[in-house]
């Protein structure tokens, strides 16, 4: 019977989960000659995870000054609670105990709370709730797709393992595994059963469309041109072969999740006709973390929605999409004060970057993350390597479940534990606004 | 329902010693029906009068209908078909209550409504981590999940194994290993085989019990008795909880027969058996229609089995399955939004919004079966009340469907709002039954405990859980079970008049086995 897996340390205590990016390689061996089976960025992010807790750092620092973690503890419930209103982001880089306790604070605050995941900034709203969603765990994909479309997506850089793990391995029935670029690029190298389709990507839609309607027996248009044509002929034999069809997308800008929609549609509709399902993988390396789809599920049985929500309330939150996503209250000046949990993407670092002066920051990151801003005030808490020494459970970007298990002693408070202590502090401080609470 | 206070305010509080005195107390297991009666508490147990009383506060309880806290058998409260259902359908999130509320509001809800216990039907054992850590933030109610433990390679390579069909040792070591990495309380089969009919391109529609599984020689009926009986052998509390194949479709009544059948003499709890009771075959409207009568027959004449029966009550709610075929079919039908993931060796799980209505003659026929089911079961000890919540209907509609019950006028009354086929048609136009006070307690409370296997719940008897309602009497059902006076749980106050007024954390319940 298949468990969910589990990180565990060998007698050499040298096993760890890589956590640097939503696969969630659990399969690394850490020795001082470097990570084996890691991917390059995963090496490289393990070293640095290793020097970082090797190295000493201080536990806390408030404006780029070292102190204590108790008084960073006061500062930064201080900091909250004096905010005319808080966002609580990042989470995607935090175990799912870590993003519940995040949760406890945010609720206690009143706060807006968002991961900055692409679905909760679209205004038209998550494509899940305008046409559906229709996927498979990636061992899915591995061991029974003999058709794999990489639908103007290339996870060699967003997910570098992605192809090693779960598309290169035999299928269970023997049968040879056809794959498929459609896009821009080959994705991997050309030979009998890899096959690219070069398209622009503003006809992905269309073309999503029109091998939509050829697989569901309607007539396509007359006139279609040249790619959309042959693309069109060329899939629609390859899905009919198939026994088992995935189709995996990738997080690019679609801003009105036109593009997702159309390759639900699609999918359902080739579901109908044979097995099939939609791997979309998210912003992988470029994302803020290994756990988006633990930051997605925390906050949807918390507060109905995955994030963009208005005010953090365990009875249903306001979920606003676009509204309340991260990037637009920080970008209107609509939040004083910003929770960091874990790492954040590049993108969201500059927004709060370029509002310094008026955004108060409260970080709660580990070591290799712990750079303390260059400007504007903020506390910053470190915390065990996520990688290296953190306890606790995060979910693949698929939805399974990995228990890390520390491989190093952790020199920093666990981010579950370190955010408990912080609500503890807010905690006494509302009970008691005589001693610094909100008025 | 009116408010569920702050929940960092409600959590601390403890159990009392009280005595609730001169309630009229309905406690079907002990033959108490209506006989006034006091109810002493202490340590978050009900006890034998003390002989010394000092300590004990005395809540006066006159005139007031006391009982066990409700107990649900059947719904779907956590897990990522729960989470999946929250997000596809935000339109209906808004309302009051939301069609799939956030987990809080889940128990809140439930306790401002007298249940104390919530069992989750259907959760694959690879999500069961995700399931329990989510109801870890479900306030006040004790739960349990129901483990998809059949629906997975090992276990249906050890069941295509298991020639001799009697529950071979290899099974039950899958099934116990299943029920302890998950932390589960039963097993549930969610169309028996149908995952792998599903994996292999095959739909699935009309496929009865005795086609073989793809590549095996295992058909949905041996696979139902072999786990059924590696169940019993297990020892679990509750029997293989079954929702069988063919949901939804018509002429599935026959389906659920062969079912039935399969279980000769082997305990088995049949789910939500409203939507696998239907006659007729194809698009045919003129066919199509309720084949309980045979059903009941057969039910009533067999005590191994036992039953919820999955109301569907009138309006907007979300469908959600670990029935991936039976998820797909409706999608397909209906063009609303479909949430599917399919999970690595086990069964995945479908979700979609779906609207019931009056005028639908589908719906009116399934309103009117479920109901033709509570009304004709002799037996009100082997049936439970459900609406599969959410998919039938809301658990918060649990009261309407008690007046439905309970109230052969206001049944009346809504039975002439339906769909004219079906009022002409449909065996419900015949039925005067009522259900009692007593037995309404019974199909919430008594039956559902027992059968779940929860000895210290579902009756008020010294030594049982301290889950206790107190509801003010009133002519009109709904009203009066939508608002219990007072809920305890464990001993504890915990809502008053639909307000909530403390959050204390509830057990996860976990079958004992070894």
């Amino acid at each position: 019977m298949k468990q969910e897996s589990s990180g565990s340390c060998d007698a050499d205590g040298q096993r760890c989960t890589c956590a640097v990016c939503p696969l969630l390689c659990d399969d690394i061996q850490l020795s001082p000659r470097g990570a084996q089976r890691a991917c390059a960025d995963g090496q490289a992010a393990l070293i640095s995870a290793q020097a970082a807790e090797a190295s000493p750092h201080p536990e806390a620092w408030e404006n780029r000054q070292p102190i204590s973690r108790a008084l960073a503890l006061d500062g930064a419930a201080a900091t909250l609670l004096a905010a005319r209103r808080v966002l609580v982001t990042g989470l995607a880089d935090a175990t799912l105990e870590a993003i519940a306790v995040a949760c406890d604070l945010a609720e206690m605050l009143g706060a807006a709370i968002d991961a900055g995941l692409p679905d909760s900034a679209r205004p038209a709203g998550p494509t899940i709730a305008r046409v559906g969603e229709v996927t498979a765990a990636w061992e899915e994909l591995r061991d029974r797709a003999d058709l794999v479309v990489f639908w103007h997506c290339n996870p060699t850089a967003s997910h570098p393992r992605f192809i090693e793990r779960f598309v290169e391995p035999t299928l269970t029935s023997g049968l040879p595994r056809r794959t498929i670029a459609v896009g821009d690029g080959s994705v991997m190298p050309s030979g009998p059963m890899h096959g690219h389709l070069p398209l622009g990507r503003h006809l992905a839609v269309e073309a999503a469309r029109c091998l939509q309607m050829r697989i569901a027996g309607r007539d396509v248009p007359a006139n279609l041109a040249e790619p959309l044509a042959g693309l069109c002929d060329e899939l629609y034999d390859a899905i009919h072969a198939a026994t088992c069809v995935a189709i995996i997308t990738d997080d690019a800008p679609d801003p009105v999740g036109l593009e997702a929609w159309s390759v639900v549609h699609l999918v359902r509709t080739t579901a109908h006709e044979r097995p099939a399902f939609h791997i979309p993988l998210g912003a992988g390396m470029a994302g803020s973390g290994a756990d988006v789809a633990g930051a997605a599920a925390v906050c949807t049985w918390r507060y109905g929605a995955a994030g963009g929500i208005g005010r953090a309330d365990r009875s249903g939150g306001r979920f606003l999409p676009a509204e309340s996503a991260a990037h637009r209250l920080i970008e209107r000046g609509e939040v004083d004060a910003v929770l960091v949990v874990g790492r954040l993407s590049p993108s969201l670092e500059a927004a709060i970057a370029a509002r310094a002066a008026n955004i108060s920051v409260v970080r709660v990151c580990d070591a290799a993350d712990a750079c303390p801003p260059a400007a504007g005030r903020s506390i910053q808490f470190r915390t065990a390597s996520t990688s290296l020494a953190t306890t606790g459970t995060m979910l693949r970007e698929d939805g399974r479940r990995i228990v890390l298990t520390p491989c190093r002693p952790a020199t920093a408070p666990q981010m579950r534990d370190l955010l408990g202590d912080l609500v503890g502090v807010v905690q006494r401080a509302i009970v008691m606004p005589s001693a610094g609470g909100r008025p | 329902m009116r408010g569920f206070g702050d929940a960092t305010h409600l959590a601390d509080a403890q159990p009392q010693q009280f005595v609730l005195t001169g309630g009229t107390i309905h406690d079907p297991l002990h033959g108490r029906d209506g006989v006034v009666d006091d109810i002493w508490v202490a340590h978050g147990r009900i006890i034998a009068r003390p002989t010394d009383t000092a300590g004990f506060t005395r809540i006066d309880v006159r005139g007031r209908v006391v009982m066990p806290g409700g107990v649900d058998l059947h719904s779907h409260v956590a897990g990522p078909k729960v989470n999946a259902g929250r997000r596809i359908a935000p339109h209906l999130a808004g309302r009051s209550p939301p069609a799939v509320p956030t987990i809080h509001s889940t128990g809140s809800l439930y306790a401002a409504l007298g249940y104390t216990t919530v069992f989750d039907a259907a959760i694959a054992t690879g999500a069961a981590g995700l399931a329990h850590l989510e109801l870890a933030d479900l306030p006040i109610l004790d739960k349990g999940i129901y483990l998809l433990a059949a629906d997975n390679a090992d276990v249906l390579a050890a069941l295509e194994s298991d020639r001799g069909g009697a529950g071979s040792r290899e099974v039950q070591r899958l099934v116990t290993a299943a029920m302890h990495a998950g932390q589960g309380w039963a097993v549930k089969v969610a169309n028996p085989g149908g995952t792998v009919f599903w994996k292999h391109g095959l739909r699935g529609d009309h496929r009865d019990l005795d086609t073989p599984l793809p590549g095996l020689t295992l058909t949905g009926r041996t696979l139902l008795e072999r786990l059924g009986r590696a169940v019993q052998a297990v020892g679990l509390p509750h029997p293989l909880h079954v929702h069988t194949a063919n949901l939804g479709l018509p002429g599935n009544w026959r389906t659920l027969l062969e079912t039935m059948r399969t279980f000769d003499g082997i305990p088995a709890h049949l789910a939500h058996v409203q939507f696998h009771s239907y006659t007729g075959g194809g698009l045919d409207a003129d066919t199509f229609g309720s084949g309980v009568a045979p059903l009941v027959d057969h039910f009533n004449a067999h005590p191994e089995l036992t039953l919820d029966v999955g109301q569907v009550l009138f309006g907007d709610t979300v469908a959600m399955t670990g029935d991936s075929a039976a998820a797909e079919h409706l999608a397909h039908a209906t063009g609303v939004p479909w949430m599917s993931h399919d999970l690595h060796l086990e069964g995945g799980c479908g979700v979609l919004p779906i609207s019931y209505r009056e005028k639908s003659l589908v719906h009116a026929w399934q309103w009117a079966i479920g109901l033709e089911w509570f009304l004709t079961v002799r037996d009100p000890w082997r049936l439970v009340l459900s609406t599969d919540h959410p998919n039938g209907a809301h658990f918060t509609a649990y009261p309407v469907l008690m007046r439905l019950l309970g109230d052969e006028a206001f049944r009346r009354e809504a039975f002439e709002r339906i769909h004219p086929a079906v009022r002409k048609r449909s065996p419900l136009a015949g039925l005067r039954r009522e259900y009692s006070l007593q037995e309404l307690c019974i199909i919430t409370r008594a039956a559902p405990a027992r059968i779940a296997g929860l000895p210290h719940k579902g009756h008020l008897g010294v030594g049982a859980d301290a889950d206790i309602t107190v509801y003010r009497p009133d002519p009109d059902l709904s009203r009066m079970f939508a608002m219990p006076a007072s809920v305890f749980k464990a001993g504890i106050l915990v809502a008053e008049d639909g307000e909530v007024r403390s959050l204390p954390a509830g057990r996860t319940l976990v079958a004992g086995i070894s």
